[in-house]
């Protein structure tokens, strides 16, 4: 069976997120967006550990959770995420990283370590004044079938690869323990293949997820990891992560790279975005105000990049690029807001014909939709599906806007056009 | 004036001069159009013999190649070999009001690294635009044989390319000996135009062999209409899956061609 997980979101303890975001509403939108295992995120945060004790039961030695009040098909993976401060060559480097863990017990193991690197009360995704290769000592040490990788590793501040505090090589981040590190969260601002031009990622497994802060469809879900299992267990999805075993994990679900708060480079008070090469020229100086710019994901890649774009190692996992059906549909019948009754109403009508948001984005015909959404939406939903949408490039925090009226030239289908230079 | 501003260049032979002027300003801002609808910046390389341009779009997918010989120019002087990158878009923006009374007349200042366009008719209008540091990499162009070729109206090939467009992202073309078929197939439609070797629109079919491959619209759609808008004929050169040559026959002599990587089927 398909295996929809999404690993990283965050719980009302971390800051700027949702009050709605309890175990019931994940389940629930989880249910709707088509999920088959969420994260809880926040593991350490100690009064949420208690609620998912008190509101999660294992399942049957799976290593995932479940809700006790509800007989929902949804599972529940103990996750959280943490903010490594430490110097490294002089320079102060915070970076985030991903926490999974196979129980509760094996959680509440690793919060015991970590409480003596910070408070973990004070917010739930706490900051840890210890080093990276230290917080993998600690976490694999209270439990070796804990997880630990990068999260979002391109985004300024607190990213592995952050323009602002993070690193120009992974190794520089783990230091001595590389080798427990197997995979790295590619962030909204990047998909896999800008990811694949860097050879010193070729080792590491590419995982989306959305690093929601609240449980609504167009946030939950809009990244995830595509699996195929008979079942989902914690062991199953790590074990073809760490191998980056295609037969069991398919493809990632990810939003174009564009629609991400950091791509481009810019400067949100004076609304100036430019692409990497452009913001090169200017200095990286903002041409309205001349204060320094937030370098973009782009930029950032372009720089660290050895290999030439659309450069796709062996045996690489693939992926989906996809928008969020609520965004889609409020685009079509002209809505801001995806939260909108309006938007509501058609969301909540195809997502009971058609199962699931993914059902619709990924699998329902075209005669399907048509049939269920009419001609207008079905052919939004399609050009989505075929990477043909052009996105004006989010910056500096502010997302990037869909147009569903043209594609840019860039919006081709890498896999299946072999670059011009190769011919020469 | 010519005469006064070319004699003082050539008491300063360590700098290098570019001097052209063409009576049409309208098939300068064409041919500027035509290169903009792939690249950005490109490195115009002027010779004493004329002008030349090669270069890949950013995404490595198309490339264009343009040659324009001096004679193509009321006047040109060019005293060595002189590199000049220049950003395409800025330089459209400068020639945006353009008429075809006007006449142009470009100078590269080498002291300052400058652009001095000045544009005539009954006002004179000067501009000056800044050149960027040129690039070292030399562009080569594919090396593929091509076995079907046809020679079609660049407003016929135009008109073609838009229908295929307003239904999918891909085309596949089509030649046999007899017959032009371009095929458009999206998700909800799908369209088929088929031009035999006697129709109005084509000018001339050659095919070794029965020849079909399948490329991006976005790049194509944008090729045929900044093409067609510096020509009247068109020539399309491809081999089965491999990259196709879309060349436009130029009203003065020279040559404005493009490449474009084929979408490979898995058939």
């Amino acid at each position: 069976m398909r295996i929809i997980a999404d690993l990283q979101v965050h719980s009302p303890y971390s800051r700027a997120t949702s009050q709605n975001m309890n175990l019931k509403e994940l389940d629930h939108f989880a249910q709707l967006k088509g999920l088959t295992v969420v994260g809880t995120g926040d593991f350490t945060q100690p009064d949420w550990r208690s609620g998912l004790s008190r509101d999660l039961k294992e399942d049957a030695g799976s290593g995932l959770y479940r809700l006790k009040s509800s007989p929902s098909s949804i599972r529940f993976m103990i996750t959280g995420e943490v903010n490594t401060t430490f110097a490294f060559e002089d320079r102060s480097r915070r970076v985030h990283h991903c926490l999974l863990a196979p129980s509760l017990e094996s959680a509440g193991a690793v919060s015991d370590r970590l409480h003596r690197f910070g408070n973990l009360a004070s917010d739930g995704r706490p900051i840890l004044k210890m080093s990276a290769p230290e917080l993998v000592d600690e976490v694999l040490e209270a439990d070796p079938h804990c997880v630990v990788f990068p999260a979002h590793a391109w985004t300024p501040w607190f990213g592995v690869f952050g323009s602002n505090s993070g690193f120009d090589s992974i190794r520089d981040c783990y230091q001595e323990r590389m080798d427990r590190i197997f995979a790295l969260e590619t962030g909204m601002s990047s998909d896999p293949a800008m990811n694949w031009r860097l050879s010193q990622l070729d080792n590491f497994c590419l995982v989306s997820n959305s690093d929601a802060h609240s449980a609504w469809p167009w946030r939950l879900g809009r990244e995830a990891n595509v699996f195929e299992f008979d079942r989902p267990t914690y062991d199953g999805i790590v074990d073809a992560i760490r191998t980056q075993d295609t037969v069991h994990f398919s493809f990632t679900i990810e939003t174009a790279p564009a629609y991400g708060k950091y791509h481009w480079t810019g400067h949100r008070p004076c609304g100036i975005s430019m692409s990497g090469a452009d913001a090169k020229k200017a200095g990286n100086n903002c041409p309205k105000c001349g204060k320094k710019m937030t370098r973009g994901v782009e930029e950032r890649v372009e720089e660290l990049a050895d290999r030439k774009p659309w450069f796709e190692p062996e045996g690489a996992i693939g992926f989906r690029h996809l928008l969020p059906l609520s965004e889609i549909i409020g685009l079509v019948i002209g809505e801001q807001n995806p939260g909108s009754a309006k938007v509501w109403e058609i969301y909540n009508a195809l997502t009971k014909k058609l199962q699931s948001e993914y059902s619709i984005m990924l699998d329902a015909s075209a005669d399907e939709l048509v049939e269920s959404a009419g001609l207008e939406l079905a052919s939004a939903i399609l050009k989505v599906r075929s990477d043909n949408v052009r996105v004006e490039p989010g910056y500096d925090g502010v997302y990037g806007k869909i147009h569903l009226d043209e594609a840019e030239p860039e919006a081709v289908d890498r896999k299946v056009v072999e670059p011009l230079q190769d011919w020469c | 004036m010519l005469e006064s501003s070319i004699a003082s260049e050539k008491t300063k032979p360590a700098h290098a001069m570019f001097k052209a002027t063409m009576n049409d300003a309208r098939l300068f801002r064409n041919l500027l159009g035509a290169i903009s609808s792939l690249i950005e910046e490109a490195d115009f390389n002027a010779t004493p013999e004329g002008i030349k341009l090669r270069s890949m779009d950013p995404s490595h997918i198309a490339m264009v190649d343009f040659e324009w010989p001096k004679t193509a120019f009321d006047t040109y002087e060019c005293n060595g070999n002189t590199k000049l990158r220049l950003s395409v878009s800025n330089l459209l923006k400068l020639l945006k009001r353009t008429r075809s009374d006007e006449s142009i007349e470009v100078v590269y200042d080498d002291t300052n690294k400058k652009l001095n366009i000045t544009l005539k008719n009954k006002i004179t209008r000067k501009f000056i635009t800044p050149t960027l540091e040129p690039s070292t990499e030399e562009v080569p162009t594919p090396k593929v044989p091509f076995n079907a070729r046809v020679k079609i109206t660049a407003a016929s090939l135009r008109d073609i390319i838009d229908d295929a467009q307003a239904i999918s992202d891909n085309v596949k073309l089509e030649v046999t000996p007899d017959k032009f078929t371009v095929r458009a197939t999206g998700e909800l439609s799908s369209a088929l135009i088929e031009l035999d070797k006697g129709s109005d629109a084509i000018l001339d079919i050659d095919a070794k062999e029965p020849t079909k491959a399948t490329y991006n619209l976005n790049y194509l759609g944008e090729i045929i209409r900044a093409g067609s808008g510096a020509s009247e004929v068109t020539s399309l050169e491809f081999s089965t899956n491999m990259p196709i040559k879309v060349e436009f026959e130029m009203p003065q002599q020279g040559r404005l061609l493009y490449y474009l990587a084929p979408r490979i089927e898995s058939e």
